[in-house]
């Protein structure tokens, strides 16, 4: 299913099998993306994953608009990550293998060089982050939601979230700038 | 070609496409246990299939539109119904007492009155013709 398909969130209402496959297809990678850049550690991430599809399935009563099935569950995820925080058993990762990142072929070696040593300069600082503001950040890079759609899925005022927004972009540019390649 | 933050967000972890499909599976057997997605396209006859496919393409969509439809068919059949209901009936009143019929024959005369209807009959009765036996007719037919 492409990413511009509409979702088949009124059969997965009634229990359709096949369209919660569909739905959960679609938004395993970017909701393991967003629960693991902020809680670093894979098998608790996976296991968040697992716990938001399974909670997905029994509570889809309270999704009260098909159209905002992708907030409410990464919502889900969210919470879900909070817990985790509570309970202290975050494990810090600090820098992530880019060797899962597949090079592009026929490029010049030099470029791509340079390409991955940004994409890894700005993952390490999107990681320095605080998790407030990483979390908008992922949140708006992952599925582009808007910032009521952010402001749901955390919990948070619009405000707050267009505050976060700012000051983690404004944080990017700094470490950016203070660290040139 | 440079690449968004999703892309690089993305493809830093799509090593976990496959854990991530047995988390997915894992999941669906634990809150869906008695399907699995093959059998509910299947298992089900043809025509409850295309009963179902109706209600999720057709009619799940827009339901708050047929809900708004179905609202106003039962309006139009609760005020349908209230106008059918006739006026009570003048067949089931009681037989008309003597002081009614009294009352009407009153009226009645009064009405003669004022118009000056001649009470009379103004058709005057006509002798009812006498039959002629059988051979006469005949004899008048031959003649003509």
């Amino acid at each position: 299913m492409g990413e511009h398909e509409p979702l088949p969130v009124a059969r997965a209402r009634a229990g359709d099998p096949a369209a919660w496959d569909t739905l959960f297809r679609r938004y395993q990678l970017p909701l393991y993306v967003y629960v693991f850049e902020l809680v670093r550690d894979e098998q608790a991430s996976l296991d968040i994953v697992q716990e938001s599809f399974i909670n997905a399935v029994r509570h889809i009563g309270g999704l009260r608009e098909d159209g905002k099935f992708a907030g409410w569950l990464f919502g889900i995820a969210h919470q879900k990550c909070l817990q985790q925080w509570r309970r202290g058993q975050r494990q810090a990762m600090l820098l992530e293998e880019f060797a899962a990142v597949p090079p592009d072929d026929g490029d010049d070696p030099r470029d791509r060089l340079i390409r991955e040593e940004e994409e890894a300069r700005f993952m390490n600082q999107l990681d320095q982050l605080p998790p407030p503001q990483r979390s908008v950040l992922l949140l708006h890079f992952v599925e582009d939601f808007s910032l009521e759609e952010i402001a749901a899925i955390t919990g948070v005022g619009v405000g707050t979230v267009k505050s976060r927004m700012h000051y983690a972009k404004k944080a990017l540019r700094k470490l950016w700038e203070e660290n040139p390649a | 070609m440079k690449r968004t933050p999703r892309h690089l967000l993305l493809a830093r972890h799509r090593n976990m496409s496959d854990r991530l499909d047995r988390v997915r599976a894992s999941a669906l057997s634990e809150s869906l246990p008695h399907r699995t997605p093959s059998e509910s396209r299947t298992s089900a006859p043809v025509t409850i299939r295309i009963a179902l496919a109706v209600w999720w393409e057709l009619i799940q969509p827009a339901r708050r539109a047929w809900t708004g439809m179905a609202c106003v068919w039962l309006v139009i059949l609760v005020v349908n119904m209230a106008l059918r209901e006739s006026p009570p009936d003048s067949a089931h009143a009681g037989p008309l007492t003597p002081e009614a019929i009294q009352v009407l024959k009153e009226q009645e005369r009064m009405m003669a009155e004022l118009i000056g209807e001649d009470r009379r009959p103004r058709v005057e009765a006509v002798e009812p013709t006498r039959p002629e036996p059988r051979g006469e007719l005949r004899r008048k037919e031959w003649r003509v």
